[in-house]
């Protein structure tokens, strides 16, 4: 009973201890033609975009606000991605093995704490986390717990608190709301998907395989060469879906006007939800969204701006597609509606109490 | 031993959808309540801000209160402001702002209280309450003493005072918008004029025109013009200044310049007074005319009549008392047109009653140095009233009736009256000062105008509010 299997559960590895070679192939030519599109793809719409500025041409207004909205996304996102797959390279590949599992408590609960709490010192926002929560799996963590760092990191980072403190200070409990809320969500989630008998069963097939992959699996490659590998084979698997979710970001903020929800949003009932809607929609990066909000404080109660902070940077159009990459879509609809009903609750527990 | 994931699955994975289906049904019933809650209980004050020094040094300002939520618009009725003070209301999403239209009352707990607060979007009331204290203004004074005089610093409630500038002999001083302009006397008796840095203390020599007498120092305490008569030492019948008004815009290039009349020649003047706001002045020429001039505008001069005196000016700026072979008048400044006053009887006794120099009150009502008679007729009495337009009720009189009342000043609120008063006369002595002198002893008596009673008096004079 003390070790319920669950939570202390790995990832299973039904296949261990035999090597398959073919489950997890070094380089395959089709992942470096993937990443030579994309960083075409994204030059291409940057120099189409810079071709209609200066060559006196210009695009339709929506396609111009799609190309706009997709590419500031992916621009302030793309940073964070990196940041975060170097992260997960320095825990998957330069840790030493069993390092961060040493100082964790055994408790499940105190673990998932503390946990939650790492990202206090990663300034990634949350989709550098991905690559590092993927990273933490492959090194051992359960998967419950790596979705515990990823739902809190983001929201706990230094730079986030600062930019929400900058932005609101201590007004009406919206940065204390942030970060006790972003931590009790985070922590809410892990226990509840430890409670889930076959972790691995949450994880999409591809990164299931990949984490069965057994840790002596690359006992021939030096640890540059290892990490060279996991660069490449992270980027080609985020940035795609990176790109697709900014393009899907850009692409409803065009179809739906702002102001649809801003003037929603001004219903003290439906602000909360129509905070939710905005997060979703607009998919900005937590470490900025508290500068994006802030001209809507004035507008709106401080419990949906509370809402916008703590649910924005968990489940945004972004962050589902690259999620997408991780999780299966069982499990982000499940993350999805518990995320979204205890962001409403903290969003009309601070406006009863403020 | 341990069990096959298969045999573990139907259980455990129950367990967790269990989990899963309570965890949303409690949430959903926990937003519902707290959705209802939020929703019963109306508006709730955010946050708050007012300028505590800006509402007793400015009319006009605001209290402005940030409710959670946007507010519909509110009436004038449903704010109660204690103690009481005209007000106005306007509303803008969440904030509600309520605009004084006065000054408000020195060091004084306020609280706005607002009824019947609704969102726009429901009807649910609710009362909004914010209290705050207001500031209590520096005041600052002139102490004469040995071997240095001091410009103190002080205020209401204070006990004692702070020295801001000390010299031997200064002769004036006025207070002006981050600095004090000070005239001192040399021992060749001609002045010399300073600004003192309210900010750092640091201490600037103006340079007049030549050597020479500087007096009536004028200043708009929110303004950055000085002004002030200055006179060319010697005994020329012909002096280059003989009384001149001179001015100074600390704003400018801080050179002395000559207040020019209706010739465009340096204007003589026998009185004059600072605006309150802005950098236009009132001049009473030796020709008796009086002017509003803009020294920073050429050809500014607005001539208002022959006056043989000049008064006070309100603290709006709107009019000023002069004086007339006929009387004393109110006189309106931007159109001229003139008001007859007297004083009122003091207390309804029925004795005569002398009107001297009058003040209006800001808020209502003026506050004037009158002279009764005594009963029986023989003496007469200096004393200080306030005059509701009917009748005036003593505010000071020096002990036994010994003393004088030199000067006063109304605080710019119109909440005290700042009285400058030698306690006894028969032995005062004057302090010897070649020009502005004054008598030792003399002091700075602050009384309330609403209840006539003293809060503080101080050793010293040239009260500068």
């Amino acid at each position: 009973m003390s070790t319920r299997a669950p939570d202390r559960a790995r990832v299973d590895n039904p296949q261990h201890p035999g090597h398959d070679h073919d489950e997890r192939p070094r380089l395959p030519a089709s992942r470096w033609v993937w990443m030579i599109v994309g960083i075409l793809a994204l030059a291409g719409l940057l120099a189409v975009r810079g071709l209609a500025d200066g060559a006196g041409f210009s695009l339709p207004n929506q396609l111009q606000d799609l190309l706009t909205l997709s590419i500031s996304v992916v621009i302030e996102s793309l940073p964070f991605v990196i940041l975060g797959i170097l992260l997960s390279i320095i825990v998957q590949v330069w840790l030493p093995e069993g390092l961060l599992m040493r100082w964790l408590p055994r408790n499940p609960v105190l673990r998932r704490l503390c946990i939650s709490c790492f990202g206090i010192f990663l300034p990634v926002c949350e989709c550098g986390n991905v690559p590092l929560a993927r990273g933490l799996i492959v090194k051992g963590f359960t998967v419950a717990e790596s979705m515990t760092f990823l739902l809190a990191a983001p929201i706990i980072n230094p730079i986030t608190i600062v930019t929400t403190h900058q932005a609101f200070g201590f007004d009406n409990g919206i940065l204390v709301a942030r970060i006790i809320g972003g931590l009790a969500i985070a922590n809410i989630v892990g226990w509840l998907f430890s409670l889930h008998p076959q972790q691995d069963s949450l994880l999409t097939p591809r990164f299931a395989a990949e984490c069965r992959r057994p840790a002596d699996h690359e006992h021939e490659q030096s640890r540059w060469s290892k990490s060279v590998d996991l660069f490449v084979r992270e980027t080609s698997v985020i940035t795609p879906a990176l790109f697709i979710g900014a393009l899907v970001a850009g692409g409803i903020q065009v179809l739906v006007p702002r102001q649809v929800l801003v003037t929603l949003g001004s219903n003290p009932v439906w602000s909360i939800l129509a905070m939710m809607v905005l997060a979703f929609v607009i998919a900005v990066c937590s470490n900025v969204d508290a500068f994006f909000i802030l001209p809507f404080a004035s507008s709106f109660m401080p419990g949906s701006i509370a809402t916008f902070l703590v649910f924005g940077p968990i489940i945004d159009i972004k962050m589902l597609a690259i999620l997408r990459t991780t999780f299966t879509t069982r499990v982000l609809v499940q993350l999805t509606v518990i995320v979204a009903l205890l962001s409403a609750l903290i969003g009309a527990v601070v406006n009863f109490v403020v | 031993m341990s069990r096959t994931s298969t045999e573990l699955r139907p259980r455990s994975l129950g367990r967790f959808r269990r989990a899963l289906s309570t965890v949303v049904v409690s949430l959903v019933v926990l937003c519902g309540v707290f959705f209802t809650l939020g929703y019963l209980q109306g508006p709730k004050l955010s946050s708050a801000q007012v300028d505590v020094k800006a509402v007793i040094d400015q009319p006009g300002q605001q209290l402005r209160l940030f409710a959670n939520q946007p507010v519909a618009q509110l009436k004038a009725a449903q704010v109660v402001v204690t103690p009481g003070a005209a007000h106005t209301v306007t509303t803008k999403g969440d904030l509600i702002a309520v605009q004084f239209a006065g000054r408000l009352e020195y060091g004084t707990r306020y609280q706005v209280r607002i009824d019947g607060v609704t969102s726009i979007y429901q009807a649910q009331p609710s009362t909004i309450s914010y209290t705050f204290t207001t500031a209590s203004p520096d005041l600052y004074y002139l102490h004469r003493g040995q071997p240095n005089d001091d410009i103190m610093r002080t205020t209401l409630g204070a006990t004692g005072g702070t020295v801001v500038y000390s010299a031997p002999h200064i002769q004036d001083f006025v207070r002006s918008e981050g600095a004090l302009a000070v005239a001192t006397l040399a021992d060749d008796k001609t002045s010399s004029l300073a600004l003192v840095s309210l900010t750092d203390g640091a201490v600037e020599q103006v340079k007049l025109p030549e050597a020479g007498v500087v007096q009536k120092l004028g200043a708009s305490p929110t303004g950055t013009m000085i002004g002030f008569t200055f006179t060319s030492a010697g005994d020329s019948i012909t002096p280059a200044y003989s009384s001149t008004l001179m001015f100074l815009d600390l704003q400018g290039a801080r050179v002395v310049a000559p207040v020019t009349g209706l010739d465009g020649k340096p204007l003589r003047v026998l009185a004059w007074q600072m605006m309150p706001e802005g950098t236009g002045l009132l001049a009473l020429s030796r020709e008796r005319s009086l002017f509003l001039i803009d020294p920073l505008t050429a050809g500014a001069v607005t001539p208002l009549g022959q006056f043989n005196d000049l008064g006070l000016v309100s603290r709006d700026g709107t009019v000023v008392t002069v004086n007339d072979p006929f009387g004393t008048a109110v006189l309106t400044i931007a159109d001229g047109t003139q008001v007859r006053i007297a004083a009122s009887p003091v207390d309804n006794s029925g004795s005569p009653t002398y009107l001297g120099v009058a003040e209006l009150v800001p808020t209502g009502g003026r506050v004037e140095k009158v002279v009764i008679a005594q009963p029986g007729g023989k003496r007469f009495s200096s004393v200080l009233a306030f005059d509701d337009g009917t009748t005036s009720t003593v505010l000071y009189r020096t002990p036994n009736d010994a003393g004088s009342i030199e000067s006063f000043s109304i605080s710019p609120n119109g909440q005290y009256v700042a009285i400058d008063t030698v306690p006894d006369t028969s032995a005062a002595v004057s302090d010897g000062y070649f020009y502005d002198a004054r008598f030792v002893g003399t002091e700075t008596v602050f009384v309330e105008i609403a209840s006539g009673k003293v809060v503080k008096s101080l050793d010293g004079f040239s009260l500068n509010w």
